[in-house]
Formats: C-alpha cells, structure tokens, sequence
C-alpha cells in the first residue's frame, strides 16, 4: 500500500511540475514581445540593429519625442477618445432604451419578437458585408472624414449584442416592481431612469467595457472611413509604413497605441474578462 | 382612471423607446447589407451612381479566380487554427488552473488573456516587428542557429507564409478559450466529483465520463466563435503581412479590401462580401446541426 502511495505522491509532483512549466512558458510567451517592445523603444536606432535582444545601453526618450511630433499621436488620441466616448454612450444609451421597451412594455406586443430577432441578426453580419454601401452611402451625403461618420456606425455594430444582452437580463427584473412603481404615479420614463437603469447597472459596466474596447482598437472602419480624422490605430498603421525603418520612432508609437488599453487592463482586469467573455458565457 | 390613455401611453414609449435604435440600425446595418447584396449582382458606377443589372457575373468571376481559391484556403486555414489550435491549447490551460496544480493562478490568467484586449493592427505590426530583421524571434533563432545573418526564410515561402500569422493568432486568442471553459470547469458541482473518486473513478474516468460530456454545450459556442470571428478577421493580417508576400497569406476579407479600395471595383468586391456572410452562416448552421446529431435536442 505505501508503494501505491508514494507513486501517487510522485505523480502528483511530477504533474505540478507540467503544470508550472506550461503555465510560465505561456506567461512568458504573452508578455515577452510586449516587454521587448518597450525596452527597445528606448534604443537609439543603431543598437536596435546590431544588438537586437539587448537591453537599452543608451536610454534614450528621443524616440517618443519624435514619434508623437511627426505621427501626429496626441491629435488622433484625442479623436480615438471622441470616438470612443460617444459611441459607447450611443450604444448604453440606445440599447438600455430598446431593451427596456422590449423586455416590459411590450413583451405582449406581436412586433416586438420581429424587431428583436431583426436585432439580433445584426450579429450573423460580418463588417465587410457593410463596408462598401456605407463608404458610398458617407462620401455620398459628405459624413465621411467627420466625427458623427463614425460614431455613427461604431454605435449601430454595438447595439445587437448590447439589446440582446440587456433584453435578456431586464426579463428577469420582476414586474412588481415597476407596476407599484406606476401605482404610485410614476411615468415610464422615470421607472426606466429610477428603476430600471440603477438594476442594469452591472450590464451597463459589461458594455460599456465592450464597447469602449471596441470603439478604442476598432480599424477597418476609421481606415476607410476617414482621412484627417484618423483615430490612433489609423494614424499608427499610416506610420508604420513610410518610416518602416525607423525602427526606434515604430517602437515608441506601437507602446503609445498599447498603453491606455494596458493601463485600463491592469485597473479592470477582471471585468474586462467577464465582458469579453459574456457572449460565450451564460450566466 | 383612463384605461386607454394608460395603454396609449405604453404603446407611445415604447415606440420612443424603440425607434432611436432601430433608425440608426436599419441606416447603419440594414440598408447597406441590403444594398450589398444588389451591388453584387450588378455593374456599378460610382460616378453616375448608376447600377446596371449584371446577373451572376462577379460571382462566376470570383469562383474562375486562382485568387479568390487561394484566400478560401487560407481562411480554412485560420477557421483551422482557432478550431484546432486555439480551443484545445486553451482547454488546456483551462484544466490546470481549473485543478488548482499550480498558485498564482489570478495571474496566469491575467498574462494569457492579456492579448485579446489590444487592437489588433498595433499587434499585427509588433508581430511584423518581431520577425522583422531586427525582431526579438530573428535574434533569437540567430543565437539558436549562431548566424548572425540569419534571416527568417519560412515568411518568404508559398507553403510556410501562414505560420507567423496561425503564430500571433494563437497568441491572441487562446486566453480568451481559456477564460470561458475555466468558467464552465468551475460550474460543475464538486460533489459529483467526490461521490465519484469515492466511488473508486480513476482520474481519466472522471475526465471522460463527467468534465468531458458536461463541457459538450460549451465547445459548440466556442466553434462557432471560432469559426465567425476567423472569417470576419482581418485587422491583424492586413497589419502583419497584408496578405503577401504575393497573395500567399491572403484571407477573403484581404482580397475583398483589396478589390472593392484598392481597384474600386465596388460591385466585385460586394460579391465577395456576400460569399463571407453567407459561409458564416452556413458554417453556423452546420455546426448547429452537428452538435444536434451528437448532444441531441436543445432542452430549453
């Protein structure tokens, strides 16, 4: 028995052992590129050429300086914030609304089941389905290369997973409330601002995180759809390309452009994952 | 009390409620796919705005293209590394955080998940970058290798070009395959387990008869995750390679950019689009089916 034992013992190490190795080389695997890229953004050109894996000898902030000038960086963070900023508040404000309206007032209506699945076929489409119409539709009616060209389209790509998501969780939000809400001469839009919106609150912090990433790391459509106006993706990728040898002022921009996300990822690392992953998860 | 008025009123905010969303979504989303599908099946002109009925003829185009063959095959390729590579790595990884092997756990899933937060065309470029001739992967295999001229060959070549992208795809994404099946790990009840290793079940036998068959549910979303986003991806290998060196690591949403903003052949390029949404859903569907054939009837 005591063999029997000690085999399970060994085993048991032998598996933390796996374990741990699998786990470290993924950790690793995840954050090496991203360390590499910072600690070479502060390396004068010709280090980063001749001692490729090595750590800066002579630090330099230069590469910065020069990226965020010539790239024009701050002025496309601040577009990619307008952007982000009011899409979202499109998508919450706009989702929360509709979803409302379809989970209590008209749960009985015949329409509503129509409009909702019209919704969520919205999320079958794939973005270049889209693409040209929406290019011709903009250049067309001169939205393109404007704030609301964007904002506009960034909130409609939101709302089929932000109505089906709030939709679902106001169902189980019991009548009751609401109803002794009216008795006590409530309108529907105040059961909806004093009621509805203060229980959603942790489905809005899920959407918001999910559109905000959304809006923030979103490319195709900025690429296409402005040309001045470009939100910090863009305005990173044009630069990568003329001054592809320039590897110090490419290193700086890509660590300007991954920031923010990295930042807001280390304060709300776990409602992050949780939003993410909302659509696969149930419950 | 005014009953009628009561019910006016529901019906008039639920329109208000109702109708900022829906216009935006029917302009947005709704008249484009529409207007998509009609420009695929005609000869547009973007200066007259004029479009002439043209039949199946960018279809039949498309399919007698060596291009459009080329990027059919390299996104089964991707739909082949997400389904393949991705889901079980990320089981994996999921099952030892799930069975407690090792400490640190919070932050072994912080670090995996990490990618699949950032955009997409800044990590297609890093990744650019990284196997780059100053790239930290060129200089490591050149310390592997001790050449210092050793430059990376496999980008270059018609049969390997794929692999640096299924490389930075599986670096992306397998965190977030990993976060979801740890959520369902983590749901089945532990005294099932229990009363089972009381039972005497070995290890393997708990694996198959209990985690593996409640976790069925769960590997068809994730498939059809997989498969849905590997046809709509197209940010990080536009950034990566942009579907060269020639077409090789060209995808069908690459191919489709190309000819509707680089040709404005916007009709030719609607078809193409058209092929993308319809495979999603067919591939949807299958999977659907599959997953009834095996699991049986949704009980909902």
């Amino acid at each position: 028995m005591s063999d029997f034992v000690l085999s399970e013992e060994r085993k048991n190490v032998l598996f933390k052992i796996v374990a741990y190795a699998v786990l470290i080389s993924f950790a690793i695997l995840t954050i090496f590129p991203l360390v590499w890229l910072f600690y070479s953004s502060f390396k004068p050109k010709l280090e980063i050429i001749r001692h490729g894996l090595a750590l800066p000898k002579n630090p330099t902030l230069q590469n910065y300086v020069r990226a965020w000038e010539l790239g024009h960086l701050g002025e496309y963070a601040i577009n990619s914030l307008i952007y982000t900023f009011f899409s979202t508040g499109g998508v919450i404000i706009l989702s929360m609304m509709a979803s409302f309206a379809f989970a209590k007032l008209g749960i009985k209506y015949k329409i509503t089941p129509i409009l909702y699945n019209l919704f969520l076929g919205g999320l079958l489409i794939t973005l270049h389905a889209i693409l040209i119409p929406l290019f011709l539709f903009e250049t067309r009616i001169g939205l393109q290369d404007t704030y609301l060209g964007l904002i506009l389209p960034y909130t409609a790509i939101g709302l089929p997973f932000a109505i089906y998501l709030g939709t679902e969780f106001m169902k189980g939000i019991p009548d009751s409330l609401i109803e002794s809400a009216k008795i006590d001469g409530a309108s529907y839009f105040q059961v909806f601002s004093k009621i509805i919106l203060p229980i959603s609150k942790p489905i809005i912090v899920t959407l918001t995180i999910l559109s905000v990433l959304g809006a923030w790391n979103e490319f195709l459509l900025a690429f296409i759809l402005t040309s001045l106006k470009r939100s910090l993706p863009v305005g990173i990728y044009m630069f990568s390309g003329p001054l592809a040898v320039e590897y110090g002022m490419q290193f700086a921009a890509l660590v300007i452009g991954l920031a923010p996300v990295l930042l807001f990822y280390a304060l709300f690392s776990k409602q992050i994952t949780r939003g993410l992953t909302a659509g696969a998860i149930k419950g | 009390m005014n009953f009628t008025s009561e019910k006016s009123k529901k019906v008039i905010t639920y329109l208000l409620f109702v109708a900022p969303a829906l216009v935006i979504y029917l302009l947005i989303i709704g008249y484009p796919i529409i207007k998509s599908l009609h420009l695929s099946f005609t000869d547009y002109n973007v200066y007259t705005n004029e479009a002439v009925w043209a039949g199946f003829k960018w279809y039949i185009k498309m399919f007698n293209q060596s291009e459009f063959w080329m990027a059919l095959k390299n996104t089964m390729v991707v739909v082949v590394v997400s389904v393949f590579g991705q889901i079980p790595i990320g089981f994996v990884l999921a099952y030892i955080l799930y069975r407690k092997l090792v400490r640190f756990r919070g932050f072994f899933q912080g670090m995996v998940f990490l990618p699949i937060t950032l955009s997409m065309v800044i990590v297609g470029i890093l990744w650019l970058k990284m196997f780059s001739s100053v790239g930290a992967v060129t200089n490591l295999l050149r310390l592997i290798y001790n050449d210092p001229q050793y430059t990376i060959g496999i980008v270059n070549s018609k049969t390997w070009a794929m692999v640096p992208v299924a490389f930075a795809l599986l670096w992306i994404y397998t965190g977030f395959y990993m976060v979801v099946f740890l959520a369902n790990l983590q749901r089945i009840n532990p005294s099932i387990i229990e009363a089972a290793m009381i039972d005497g079940a070995s290890e393997v036998r708990i694996f198959l008869k209990i985690i593996v068959p409640s976790l069925s549910g769960v590997v068809v979303i994730l498939t059809i995750f997989a498969i849905a986003g590997s046809l709509k991806g197209f940010d990080l290998i536009f950034a990566l390679t942009g579907g060269g060196p020639s077409n090789y690591t060209e995808v069908l949403t690459l191919y489709m950019y190309r000819y509707a903003f680089t040709y404005f052949n916007y009709s030719f390029g609607s078809a193409i689009s058209m092929v993308i949404v319809s495979m999603s859903i067919i591939l949807i569907i299958l999977v659907r089916v599959i997953e009834r054939k095996l699991v049986g009837p949704k009980q909902v």
